[in-house]
């Protein structure tokens, strides 16, 4: 087999097409291949054409642009018609309290709603006080309410000046997460006419930690001891 | 330089070519399989604070054959399972007086220029009141400050547009996460039924629904759908043996005699299932990416037991 070498015009070198009679012709820009029998057809070499070039730049710019427009940065969170994880934050719950409320809300009506019933008015046929405009609930500081619902509640104890107490609440320190009472903490106040700030999931998570030898139940008077901030 | 093809005379720019086909079939799997499993292949299902659970959660066992009758049923050529929305804008709503109203309505005039005092008046004269719609995040909470400040307590309100959500289709958008439980998920293409992304929401009783697969025409007048009776059997009752649940009556026993017979169609346990999956479908959970409107409650009245509130207004959709 011949080497394609042999039969293929040196570079930069014009080759005379058979038959061509003039010698005069031979510049460095004209490309032809030399032909004869037995030889295969090779491909020389053009330049691609610039409008060619032009349109893939063209293309791969607008390619670009869109991507970086619409790719969201490539965030699982980013669908149309939002284009940043930016944008979905301005649409967030400003309010933090919200989410608590919702998740409160929840807790709520599976924990609570059957002693303390949905309009938070308590249960006074079996012993229940109401949740709705106590003076347990109102104070800005919730480190009492905290606790109560940590270790639950037992024995008497004066809700707006009615004497209570025949009956106990049990603790939630095991069923329920920081979160959780915060969140049921959060609803009550804010929900059955009480006006009270959201409780932080830091602070329940604070006290956790300081009762957290406490055993039985709390008493009023024990509650009371405890000096709440303004 | 001249480039050396591996012995095939004819195509001397070998590796060239191979090179263009390989950046060329490069960039594009890059770009169809590579980058949206960057963005999406990560998904798991993700604990939502608002309820403290998973989303998406499992569905019920019934619900998951459910989703193999569908499939297999072909209900994704006519049904659609995703809500797109074109937008958000904010309204802002005042949801309660903290200054009486002769106070609130020229605070609220003034700020709202276009809206005259009795105008106002009106509005506010029902809580919650809407008093500016169209804005967007910054403004409506620029304007829900200066309202608060003016002695009505103001909330801007997130509102998602679109023709999909003013047909009452879904709350908010389907996103990615909607379908991590999916599997293969039916987003469907055609839609000479309605989407399904939240039916389970619209429809909840279980008796129309399987009324509905017998029986389209019956439960939707002029409906496309085509019975499913396949997955009903008819079976023969006698006056006394009651007609159990989630059966439809197609020919009632009459007499009050032991002899008199009826026939009932009793769906099977593929329609019970289907039912099931159907109304399994919500994707309405708030979520970072697609958070849901909430038109605000009005303020529950202190100390009223038992008492139902009025139902909010809800904002129409341009």
């Amino acid at each position: 087999m011949k080497k394609p070498k042999k039969n293929k015009p040196q570079a930069g070198k014009a080759v005379e097409a058979p038959g061509s009679s003039s010698a005069a012709s031979g510049t460095d820009t004209v490309r032809i291949t030399q032909r004869s029998d037995g030889d295969e057809p090779t491909a020389g070499r053009t330049a691609v054409p610039v409008l060619m070039i032009a349109l893939l730049v063209t293309l791969i710019y607008f390619g670009d642009v869109f991507v970086i427009d619409h790719g969201g940065e490539l965030d699982a969170r980013v669908h149309q018609p939002f284009r940043s994880v930016k944008e979905l934050q301005d649409l967030q719950p400003k309010d933090p309290g919200e989410v608590l409320r919702a998740r409160g809300q929840k807790i709520y009506n599976t924990y609570c709603v059957a002693c303390h019933m949905g309009d938070g008015n308590g249960n006074p046929s079996a012993f229940i006080p109401p949740l709705a405009g106590s003076d347990w609930v109102a104070p800005k500081d919730p480190s009492r309410i905290i606790r109560i619902v940590l270790n639950g509640l037992q024995g008497p104890i004066t809700v707006n000046g009615k004497p209570w107490g025949a009956a106990a609440m049990l603790p939630w320190r095991d069923s329920l997460t920081d979160e959780d009472v915060a969140g049921v903490l959060t609803y009550v106040r804010a929900s059955f006419g009480n006006k009270a700030p959201a409780v932080n999931p830091e602070d329940v998570k604070k006290i956790r930690e300081e009762t957290k030898s406490k055993s039985g139940n709390w008493t009023a008077d024990e509650l009371l001891k405890i000096t709440l901030k303004e | 330089m001249r480039i050396r093809s591996g012995g095939g005379e004819a195509m001397n720019n070998g590796p060239l070519l191979f090179l263009g086909v390989l950046i060329t079939l490069a960039s594009s799997f890059w770009g169809l399989v590579l980058a949206p499993q960057i963005q999406f292949g990560r998904q798991q299902p993700r604990l939502i604070e608002a309820t403290g659970e998973y989303y998406p959660s499992p569905r019920p066992g019934l619900a998951e054959r459910g989703a193999e009758v569908y499939r297999s049923l072909g209900c994704v050529e006519c049904h659609s399972q995703q809500v797109r929305q074109s937008g958000v804008h904010f309204d802002v709503w005042v949801t309660e007086l903290t200054t009486n109203i002769t106070a609130a309505v020229p605070a609220v005039a003034r700020l709202q220029s276009h809206l005259n005092e009795a105008d106002v008046a009106k509005a506010l004269g029902k809580l919650p009141a809407r008093v500016a719609m169209g804005l967007d995040a910054a403004d409506a909470d620029d304007l829900a400050k200066k309202l608060t400040a003016a002695g009505a307590t103001a909330k801007p309100a997130l509102v998602a547009l679109g023709p999909d959500i003013a047909r009452n289709w879904g709350p908010r958008l389907s996103v990615s996460q909607d379908y991590l439980r999916d599997y293969p998920v039916q987003l469907g293409q055609l839609r000479l039924g309605p989407d399904l992304a939240s039916y389970g929401t619209r429809q909840t009783n279980e008796n129309l629904i399987l009324l509905h697969l017998y029986e389209p025409t019956r439960t939707m007048p002029g409906s496309m759908m085509p019975p499913y009776r396949f997955l009903f059997a008819k079976k023969p009752y006698k006056f006394l043996d009651g007609v159990p649940t989630g059966t439809i009556v197609t020919k009632v026993a009459t007499g009050e005699s032991e002899e008199s017979a009826g026939e009932v169609v009793v769906p099977k346990e593929d329609a019970l299932a289907l039912v099931a999956y159907l109304t399994s479908l919500k994707a309405e959970t708030s979520l970072t990416e697609a958070p849901t409107p909430k038109v605000p409650a009005p303020p529950a009245p202190p100390a009223a037991p038992g008492q139902t509130p009025p139902l909010a207004p809800v904002p129409p959709v341009p």
